[in-house]
């Protein structure tokens, strides 16, 4: 495809032909006689390019890569039958003669081994070394380990420092490091409870701890795979579909050094598949089309990811004629389901619908209606969602927000019945105070944000008993919530969730556990089940069904930030808190649009154009109507004197992006909040008092800020 | 001759090869699972690796153990499963049996200090008598 791209490349025809080479060298000493001799040819159609007495050209490319993913089925299906030899012929009449030859079916993701590439710089055993894990079928879909197109040299330092181990070892190895760390816990107990000491007042101790966090950083990063590994595949993708459709379209790859769980990556490849080819079949007009709209011809397909905190966004965007949401609405409309009343935003959701397709013609890529649905369940299966950012005429965006890790998963900890346990911070909506509840059909229903919305008592529906009537726990999607009673909720944390092994697997009602640091488990329960036991569960009536009414104020929070991304997504988290979010691109636009209508708290960035974050804080401070509305700053600089500086403009808070999560978000501005209403009626006459005000919590890493200006 | 560990549930007794037994726990500290049936007490913590710890007398058919205050833990199978006892279980050798199990799971009942003790097969009993899909 580079080639292609540059047709008079030599760097790259030389790379390919090295490759080639080596290939039909390779093969032919294990016997691989079928793959030694395409690959032969492929090299000599090569010479012909680099000599200059043949062109590149699109349909030669078209069947060198044919060449290269039939290369990959022979290789994957060594054993000669005559299915292989057919394919081989095949492949070979599609090579222009005199020279190589090959025909196979799109590349696929028909994941033949999977192989583990570790790569270990050498000489520093110690120093956390970049670990790649791939699968590596055949035809080449997932690579991880770094690949030369020069190939020679470079690509033999390569292999020289990777090592091939199984994944089993690998995820055997992060389990024992888990139990290590389990037991470390164990004893720090041990030291409070029968010795009576601070465990951290041990040097030892200490020591153990550090290097133990070292460890499980270094072992965790053996599962994590940039998300460039997916480059080539969809490169090839967006190229085909391209072509297929008579359309031109560039391939952009940004953040491909970003990583992930190997295993969330895994089950983003069908997603990011169906979303570029969407993006190419339905977003971007043909060359024509374009050239009428203004629009260069050539279009743009896009990925662009981004971690934000313990979240990875992978953001696929095109400059195509965006989403035509009448067109939506109207597919929607004749799939049967309800659109009145829609808002712009939730009429573009529909197209996650079965049947929803505003496809004119059925075709290889797109138009019926399956997909997006799809793409919207394997994303959701991963903790993750889907967000679209359309706009009419200049182009959609899809954007697909998933944690970097499955194994730590932030949770919202409950009691129920005197007992602990984890609901998936993903699955729930928001907390809440209890609502007024009604039984209609013998089913408690309550009105939430005007939706009529099931409720159900946690500890009755778990069969435990009903200790004491607490707080509502909105879980599901925002579509279609269930509302939970619970006894307490505790708090919010990352919760190292390993998943049941043996019988346990069996278990419906939860998900996964966790050991804790007093050795006790914590049960992380398995939302979809709950929801689904409580819909088939007839009640006649409810605890919380006497419970007083009157929903809580809605706070108002203003997000400022000149990254879409991180904009969008901070709002998503504070929505999902029950906050009402508005968002502004910088300091200036943020000031206008606090000066109309202050809010209860803003979230900020620092380096912004027009009017940066200090500068925001600094003009609220001096205006009577925002002079005590509290400032989260949310920076990417984490230094002392950055801190400072925020301090000193008058910011209440501090959080560094890359150590930024939902739970630290919400936490932080759930402080902030709380502290509002003291620190206001102190300061009444405009001076505004030191964080240290009675009545302030004590102070924690997103505000110690606070804490230490005072 | 057989070794093996004999487990007390509710006044019966019961015994598993000594051979697929790990480890006794002493007041193991146990987890309930909600929505889980009868014969699964809950899970227990046994260095990091989170096990089942099931309720012999319900396995057997002999009643109930609430709060067990002793575990043994066994293989069975591929899996790591604990069993309830309420006496700190013994060791005994077993010769020939003095009759034959008459459920699944019971491989054959030998006679030990006067007490009737049947073999039983931690396998086959939880395949027979624990359906854990089943809540309760």
């Amino acid at each position: 495809m580079a080639l292609e791209a540059a047709p008079d490349d030599q760097a790259a025809i030389d790379g390919i032909l090295r490759e080639a080479h080596t290939m039909k060298g390779a093969a032919g000493m294990v016997g691989m006689m079928r793959v030694s001799r395409l690959a032969h040819r492929l090299e000599d159609l090569l010479v012909e390019l680099r000599s200059g007495t043949r062109r590149s050209t699109p349909e030669l490319t078209d069947s060198m890569l044919m060449v290269v993913d039939g290369l990959g089925r022979l290789i994957a299906n060594p054993s000669s039958g005559e299915q292989d030899a057919s394919d081989e012929a095949a492949m070979e009449r599609l090579l222009p003669t005199p020279a190589v030859a090959a025909a196979a079916p799109p590349p696929g993701l028909s994941p033949a081994t999977v192989a583990v590439a570790v790569s270990n710089p050498p000489p520093d055993l110690l120093s956390p070394s970049p670990v790649a894990i791939s699968n590596s079928p055949p035809g080449g879909a997932l690579r991880a380990a770094p690949t030369s197109p020069q190939g020679g040299e470079a690509s033999k330092k390569v292999e020289a420092s990777t090592l091939e181990v199984p994944v089993a070892r690998i995820d055997e190895l992060n389990r024992l490091v888990g139990e290590v760390s389990a037991a470390q816990l164990r004893v720090g107990h041990v030291f409070g409870t029968e010795l009576h000491m601070d465990p951290d007042a041990n040097t030892e101790y200490r020591e153990l701890t550090k290097v133990i966090n070292q460890l499980q950083e270094v072992t965790e990063r053996t599962r994590m795979v940039p998300v460039g590994t997916l480059g080539a595949i969809l490169h090839r993708t967006v190229r085909d579909t391209a072509r297929t459709l008579g359309k031109k379209v560039r391939w952009e790859l940004i953040g491909e050094d970003i990583e992930v769980d190997r295993g969330v990556l895994e089950q983003l490849v069908s997603p990011l598949l169906h979303l570029v080819r969407n993006s190419i079949g339905h977003g971007i007009e043909t060359p024509e089309e374009r050239l009428a709209a203004g629009k260069p011809e050539e279009a743009v397909v896009r990925l662009h990811a981004t971690q934000v905190g313990s979240k990875v966004v992978i953001a696929i965007s095109d400059d195509g004629a965006g989403i035509n949401v009448a067109a939506v609405r109207a597919a929607a409309l004749k799939r049967g389901l309800q659109i009145d009343g829609l808002t712009e935003d939730e009429s573009l959701h529909l197209i996650f619908h079965t049947g929803v397709s505003t496809a004119k013609t059925l075709t290889e890529t797109s138009g019926r209606g399956v997909g997006l649905d799809v793409v919207r369940s394997a994303v959701e299966a991963i903790h993750g969602e889907v967000q679209i950012v359309n706009h009419p005429g200049a182009g959609a965006e899809f954007r697909i927000v998933v944690p970097i890790t499955l194994t730590v998963v932030p949770c919202l900890i409950v009691s129920i019945a005197g007992q602990s346990f984890a609901l998936p911070l993903h699955r729930i909506i928001r907390m809440l105070e209890a609502q007024n509840v009604q039984v209609v059909s013998g089913k408690s229903l309550a009105v939430i944000d005007g939706l009529a919305v099931p409720v159900s008592d946690l500890a009755s529906l778990l069969g435990l008993p009903t200790v004491g009537a607490g707080p509502w726990v909105l879980l599901g999607t925002a579509s279609s919530p269930h509302a939970f009673q619970v006894e307490t909720v505790m708090q919010k944390r990352d919760v190292v969730v390993r998943g049941l092994t043996g019988r346990l697997r069996e278990l419906k009602a939860v998900s996964g556990a966790s050991i804790e640091p007093n050795g006790s488990i914590l049960l992380v329960l398995d939302v979809s089940t709950l929801i689904e036991r409580s819909l088939s569960t007839v009640t006649a009536g409810s605890n919380a069904a006497d419970k007083p009414a009157g929903p809580p104020p809605q706070l108002s929070v203003v997000v400022v930030d000149d990254t879409l991304m991180v904009r969008e997504l901070q709002r998503s988290i504070l929505e999902r808190g029950g906050y009402a979010v508005r968002t502004a691109s910088d300091g200036a636009e943020a000031f206008a649009m606090l000066s109309e209508v202050p809010a209860d708290l803003v979230v900020t960035d620092v380096e912004m154009p027009n009017l940066d974050g200090l500068d925001l804080i600094t003009k609220m401070r001096s205006h009577p109507r925002l002079a005590n509305v509290p400032v989260l700053i949310v920076s990417t600089h984490g230094s002392d004197e950055d801190r400072q500086r925020g301090l000193d403009a008058g910011a209440d808070g501090y959080i560094v992006k890359t150590s930024f999560d939902e739970a630290g978000l919400l936490s932080a501005v759930s402080r902030l909040l709380g502290r509002t209403q003291s620190a206001t009626s102190q300061t009444r006459n405009g001076a505004r008092g030191p964080g240290s005000a009675p009545g302030l919590p004590a102070p924690t890493a997103e505000t110690a800020a606070t804490a230490s200006r005072a | 001759m057989t070794r093996v560990l004999v487990i007390a549930a509710n006044s019966a007794y019961f015994a598993v090869p000594m051979g697929s037994v790990h480890q006794v726990l002493r007041h193991p500290l146990v987890t309930r699972v909600p929505l889980s049936p009868a014969g699964l007490i809950g899970v227990v913590n046994v260095r990091g690796e989170i096990v089942p710890l099931l309720d012999t007398a319900v396995l057997t058919g002999t009643g109930k153990l609430s709060e067990p205050p002793f575990a043994v833990l066994v293989r069975s199978g591929e899996d790591m499963v604990a069993l309830s006892a309420d006496e700190l279980p013994i060791a005994a050798d077993f010769e020939e049996p003095v009759g034959a199990g008459a459920q699944p799971g019971e491989v054959a009942i030998y006679s030990n200090g006067g007490r009737l003790v049947v073999l039983v097969d931690v396998e086959e009993l939880v395949k027979n008598r624990l359906d854990l899909k089943r809540a309760s």
